[in-house]
């Protein structure tokens, strides 16, 4: 599971986003298990999307690179810096085809399925198809074709994402 | 949350107080389950676009501090786009403006109101004193309310004796307006959104509804969806998120989509789908220079062939034959509009040749048929179309020009009738040229952004730096206070009351919620005591409220073809808007003009309407008019310097020059920044990746910005919208405008990119 959620703070709110392992890791276990800190992948990423975890010491995460969809996404470049930057293995182009993160929507508070018209996610999301309505307006997710890259979580108009990434 | 938003309101018997918890639900927080019961709900019109949807505003503790769909509005039946829904935030926003400021030595000092508006009032006297009135001038705006505009034109047209009064719908919707009075007679639409849910085929053409218009882009979906026979058949030159419902998309180059239009009547009189008893008996063919018979207007359209529409534009022939065969076989179709159609050079020829197809085949006036031009600005229809708040009328419909038009207005305004003048004033574009070189020497800006918002921008913020500029504005900073002498804190939405009038001719009354912020005045109120301090006390001292400015409009279009003495205060706060014509408290608005059921079709004798279903009262003998108008392109082609078309548009989450909705952090999110789409093909060519920085050059400006990568706009065109002031597309954009409707072409233009 790559998934994460922090548990829901005193106000009621969850105060962190939901992050996920860089583009390239196989899966959570090998991914800690792998990956020796050495933060390359950070240096490298241009869009600063990959952080490392400071937040949360109890966390299997914590020290460890992530990417927080909601602060900044992946936005797969085309040659992948951060895997090639990786020295220990845990970041693997072949990965790529095979993780299964993919996005979810949480229908409770997306706007789409609470009368409002809004289509964020489908505009701001770079795969044509993976977003889709339906008769109602609402947007779907097509999961063969969902990267999982978190584009729509960073978009998302609600104040709290309505839109997450999570592991099939 | 066990239970869906949905199932709770199903299960939920207290109607309201399920609709306050459903808003509750959706802001994602849990503690505030059950409805406070001091909160209260009013109804208003949302502030951003021109399809007014109802809302309501829930007030608490003195604040606004949410907004939901009004379920019993006709147009949107309780459903709103996200803008709406964050119009909380922008009431609370940081950028407000909120005390009177006066520039001294090039630095804003805070003033108390008199100050302010005696330091106005003795500038403009000294230089309509020295200079004369014309050298003052007014520049309004589509989001001011009808009673705002009203004042300014009582003020500048009948105090002051100018006719310098302008404001933003002339850069969006004159050449509708043009399209509308020169094939019709009578300015807007005939029919209504209720059209929507009745038509077999839509054309759009010229608009992103998706996202310029997203509940009725909701309502179109709705409608196919339920009616799977439903075509819609999209003209654009960008692949834009109204495409995914699209049956048939023509991708024209930018500009040159007048052929297409004409093509498509070619083939509609050649494979006989014309009604040629309609047009006989409704219609007259004229063309620029002549009268044209049926037989000749079938000769001009034999030279507009498919195939070479198609080449001249760029597209596919097959394309072309297939959209005039949905239009002719579809029982009933509709067709809607927006800025890719009016902001062009050939705007109000281009409005004329979509009339063409509905006048050719008939399909105009029966429930289902429409030619419906989409308006981009709340109340550009309501205040400055039908208020006369552009430089040519007067309010209800009337011409400066006619004698009696000026009479029947100083009548009720009580001024002088020598005030009004005869001659039309400058239009936008000349305004600001003439406050260039010096010749308008005092402008007063309202409720608008015009050193963002004017096609070739930084050429006119010379005449912004040189002259006396006052700017009544919501919000500081903007691109235009940057410029003023003085800034005046003008109420915002929620904290007046007024009258918004939308795109299907509905008035719908605004209420007043809260009190304005800190020393914030409502602009009418600002209108009115600039105009006592000038020394016309006497000409403004009976307006006390916004129902006495209101009242004495209506009274104003008793009688013309946009009667709106039935739609009193009284009843507009009880109901959701009202259609005009509305000539009496107990008529219940009118859906199809010129048809059954409009008073004025009505009431016309019976031997002018017999064997006909339509009169265009508006038109000598109550005929329409099929334009013959040659094709032309745009003013500025492309070629070997500047070889790619820039089109330029708007966001879904953003709205004009972000005033507003850059207070939003949740729509600054989603959309943070500038970007240009380009096609992949031509990045390709040019070297550009995906989030390179890139240069974008017109023969007027740079602008550096962002690359997006995408196969939305079409190979040859590239896409940029222009909300930012930081990345301001209008540097970029021409100032070119339309002979007739003086309406800038800001949709096309020839630029070229390179990598930065």
């Amino acid at each position: 599971m790559l998934f994460f959620r922090k548990t829901e703070s005193d106000n009621g709110r969850s105060e962190n986003y939901d992050f996920f392992a860089p583009t390239g890791a196989a899966d959570n276990a090998s991914f800690l298990l792998l990956c020796n800190k050495s933060y390359n992948c950070v240096t490298a990423c241009p869009y600063e999307a990959i952080r490392v975890k400071r937040t949360e010491e109890n966390s299997p995460f914590y020290g460890y690179p992530v990417i927080e969809p909601r602060t900044k996404p992946c936005y797969f470049c085309v040659d992948f810096p951060c895997i090639k930057a990786c020295d220990s293995g845990a970041l693997k182009e072949i990965n790529i085809r095979r993780q299964t993160r993919k996005a979810f929507i949480d229908t409770n508070r997306c706007f789409a399925y609470n009368e409002f018209v809004c289509q964020t996610c489908f505009i701001n999301c770079p795969e044509t198809g993976a977003i889709f309505f339906n008769e109602e307006n609402q947007p779907i997710i097509n999961s063969e074709l969902c990267t999982g890259c978190g584009i729509c979580v960073h978009a998302c108009l609600k104040e709290e994402p309505a839109i997450n990434i999570k592991t099939h | 949350m066990a239970f869906s938003r949905r199932e709770f309101i199903k299960s939920s018997a207290a109607a309201t107080a399920a609709a306050s918890i459903g808003v509750n639900l959706l802001s994602g927080s849990k503690n505030n389950l059950f409805a406070d019961e001091a909160n209260t709900w009013h109804k208003s019109v949302c502030r951003f676009c021109g399809v007014g949807c109802g809302v309501m505003i829930q007030k608490k503790n003195g604040k606004v501090t949410a907004i939901k769909g009004d379920k019993e509005n006709t147009i949107n039946n309780g459903h709103l786009c996200v803008k709406g829904f964050y119009l909380h935030k922008i009431i609370q926003a940081k950028s407000r403006l909120l005390h009177p400021m006066v520039k001294k030595n090039g630095e804003f000092e805070q003033v108390t109101w008199d100050e302010a508006l005696t330091t106005v009032a003795n500038k403009f006297n000294e230089i309509r004193k020295n200079h004369g009135p014309d050298s003052l001038a007014f520049y309004g705006s589509g989001q001011a309310e009808t009673e705002e505009t009203y004042m300014a034109n009582k003020l500048f047209k009948g105090c002051i004796g100018t006719n310098n009064v302008e404001g933003n719908p002339r850069l969006c919707m004159a050449s509708a307006v043009g399209g509308y009075l020169t094939s019709f007679g009578k300015d807007e639409p005939i029919g209504t959104y209720e059209d929507i849910e009745k038509t077999d085929l839509f054309l759009l053409i010229g608009s992103n509804t998706a996202e310029a218009h997203p509940i009725l882009f909701e309502r179109i979906v709705r409608h196919r969806n339920k009616n799977p026979h439903v075509k819609i058949i999209i003209i654009d030159p960008r692949k834009t998120p109204t495409d995914q419902v699209a049956d048939l998309h023509i991708f024209p180059k930018p500009g040159w989509d007048l052929e297409i239009l004409h093509a498509m009547a070619h083939i509609l009189i050649k494979e006989g789908y014309a009604d040629e008893d309609f047009v006989n008996k409704h219609t007259v063919i004229k063309g620029n220079d002549k009268d044209f018979t049926w037989d000749e207007y079938k000769a001009f359209l034999e030279t507009y062939t498919p195939e070479k529409a198609a080449k001249t534009s760029s597209v596919d022939a097959e394309g072309i034959i297939k959209a005039a065969r949905m239009f002719g076989q579809a029982k009933t179709a509709m067709s809607m509009w927006t800025m890719g159609i009016n902001q062009r050079v050939r705007g109000v020829w281009a409005n004329n040749l979509i009339h063409n197809l509905h006048l050719i085949t008939g399909k105009l006036g029966v429930p289902g048929s429409d030619s419906f031009s989409l308006t981009g600005q709340p109340n550009a229809c309501g205040g400055v179309r039908e208020g006369g708040g552009l430089c040519h009328l007067l309010p209800g419909h009337r011409l400066v020009a006619k004698p009696e038009h000026r009479e029947q207005v100083a009548k009720v305004w009580g001024v002088p009738v020598e005030n009004i003048q005869p001659t039309p004033g400058k239009h936008t574009v000349a305004m600001f040229e003439a406050l260039n070189s010096g010749e308008i020497k005092g402008l007063y800006v309202m409720c608008t952004n015009p050193a963002q918002s004017l096609p070739n921008a930084s050429k006119y913020w010379k005449g912004l730096k040189d002259q006396f500029v006052v700017v009544a504005e919501s919000f500081f900073p903007t691109a235009t206070t940057e410029y003023a002498d003085v800034v005046l804190p003008a109420a915002f939405w929620s904290e007046k009351e007024g009258v918004y009038g939308c795109t299907e001719r509905r008035s719908q009354y605004m209420e007043k919620v809260t009190e304005p912020k800190e020393e914030a005045r409502w602009d009418a109120f600002i209108l009115r005591d600039l105009g006592k301090t000038m020394g016309f006390e006497k000409y403004f001292e009976k307006y006390n409220t916004a129902e006495d400015m209101w009242s004495e409009y209506i009274s104003l279009t008793e009688g013309s073809d946009m009667d709106l003495s039935g739609a009193t205060y009284n009843r507009l706060k009880k109901e959701r808007g009202l259609v005009w014509p509305v000539p009496s408290e107990s008529h219940p608005g009118t859906y199809k003009r010129f048809t059954d059921g409009d008073p004025l079709y009505d009431a016309l004798p019976a031997d002018k309407k017999a064997g006909r279903r339509m009169y265009f009262y508006g038109k000598p003998d109550g005929k329409a008019v099929i334009w013959v108008r040659p094709a032309k392109g745009p003013e500025e082609p492309t070629d070997a310097e500047y070889p790619i078309a820039l089109t330029t548009g708007r966001v879904l989450e953003h709205w004009h020059t972000l005033t507003m909705t850059g207070t939003v952090p949740e729509l600054n999110r989603a959309v943070p920044k500038c970007y240009v789409e380009i096609h992949p093909k031509d990045a390709e060519n040019k070297g550009i990746k995906n989030k390179d920085q890139v240069i974008v050059e017109t023969r007027r400006g740079r602008l550096q910005l962002e690359a997006r990568v995408i196969d939305r706009p079409i190979p040859g065109t590239i896409f940029i919208p222009w909300h930012w002031e930081e990345w301001m597309a209008n540097v970029l954009t021409i100032d070119a405008v339309d002979p007739g409707s003086k309406e800038p072409e800001y949709k096309v233009c020839a630029a070229k990119i390179t990598k930065a």
